[in-house]
């Protein structure tokens, strides 16, 4: 069955709109500056969109609402004890890969390692640990399919944040009982997870805003563990996303509310990618957290990837 | 107000930091909970007459100004 997406049409409205969130974002800024969250918040602080987020929370079906408070309830043990024993540092390079084996066990796709800095944090934010460890999860390609913009496509995000969040918060636990200092950050948290996925090599940032990884898309969710333990660092990666989002319309045609630009944008000093915040969020609360265009994006088939990033790479 | 971090994870905590700590995330969540029934059926209800009617509800009126 091949879906339908959800109607434009929406039913309800601020009567006085808070400042436009592509001006808080940044848009058109020529100074770098570390962003700030403005609509999903981590638990408990007022941002400027946090009405439109309590809609979108308090009209959630209870089997979503009900999820997403269990997920959340996982964070709870993101960081905890520390074994008194520090397992001792001989080769870096050997102890990275184990830790990778580790997350791939517990159920990581992509891992990638990189050095967090101010920027990577929100505004006011400073990170405990050095190192960042990137994670992605997928998200069930056919599921997505159907279901994109229904409960069954909030469900299945829900579903790969419970599953995310779990990794992370074992693998963080796990860096602790070798006698490391060990945080996991999922969903909203104070760090931003893609420009820290884009450092470590996990992938590219794609038109649609979202990261693109070689063999998962961009239908994938992220999180982080951060940590003191020393790393061997990965490299960002050119798998050809460039070459790709400067010809193809997908997203940007299947996006319903024109939230997509074909035009990389200045923000906050640097020109990237941008979704146009105050055309998506609101049809975002409209529709479990929609997700159009990662699903639509011809690097989500699954198989596809690595063919299509061959094939671009080869044409430069 | 203080986000999620700065509330519930805590480094290496001891026995009574973590009970402490579950005890509040759990009483929080309870209380978010009671807040989509009661706050969110009120919205849920409006906004499915909205809809009915071809209207828009009002955010700040069902979740203050």
């Amino acid at each position: 069955m091949k879906n339908i997406f959800q109607s434009t049409d929406l039913h309800f409205t601020y009567r006085n709109q808070p400042e436009s969130g592509n001006i808080l974002n940044g848009l058109g800024e020529e100074e770098v500056r570390r962003p700030r969250q403005i609509f999903h918040g981590s638990g408990f602080r007022k941002l400027e969109w946090e009405k439109l987020e309590l809609f979108f929370l308090m009209t959630m079906p209870f089997s979503l609402f009900i999820r997403g408070m269990i997920s959340r309830l996982q964070l709870r043990h993101a960081d905890g004890k520390i074994a008194k024993n520090k397992s001792e540092i001989n080769d870096i390079s050997k102890r990275t890969q184990e830790l990778k084996t580790v997350a791939e066990e517990i159920g990581a796709r992509a891992i990638g390692i990189s050095k967090i800095s101010e920027n990577e944090c929100y505004k006011d934010y400073k990170a405990p640990y050095k190192y960042a460890i990137s994670i992605a999860y997928p998200m069930q390609f056919d599921v997505m399919k159907e279901h994109v913009t229904h409960l069954g496509g909030g469900l299945e995000t829900i579903r790969a944040y419970t599953e995310i969040t779990r990794i992370v918060v074992e693998l963080a636990k796990h860096i602790r009982t070798l006698g490391w200092p060990a945080r996991a950050y999922c969903e909203s948290a104070d760090i931003l997870h893609i420009p820290l996925a884009i450092k470590s090599g996990i992938g590219e940032l794609g038109k649609h805003g979202s990261i693109i990884n070689m063999d998962l898309g961009s239908d994938i969710r992220l999180a982080t563990v951060l940590t003191d333990l020393p790393l061997e660092l990965d490299e960002p990666v050119d798998i050809g996303v460039e070459d790709l989002c400067a010809s193809c319309r997908r997203c940007t045609s299947d996006c319903p509310v024109d939230a997509i630009s074909d035009e990389k944008q200045m923000v906050r000093g640097i020109e990237k990618w941008y979704v146009d915040f105050d055309k998506c969020v609101p049809y975002f609360s409209k529709t479990y957290g929609c997700g159009i265009c990662i699903q639509v994006c011809p690097w989500s088939k699954p198989g596809r990837g690595p063919s299509l990033s061959q094939i671009l790479l080869a044409k430069r | 107000m203080s986000s999620f971090e700065d509330r519930y994870v805590i480094s290496n905590p001891s026995l009574w930091q973590r009970i402490y700590r579950d005890i509040a995330l759990f009483t929080d969540s309870l209380m978010f909970l009671f807040m989509w029934l009661r706050k969110g059926r009120e919205i849920r209800l409006a906004l499915r007459q909205a809809e009915k009617e071809n209207k828009k509800i009002v955010l700040e009126e069902h979740l203050g100004e």
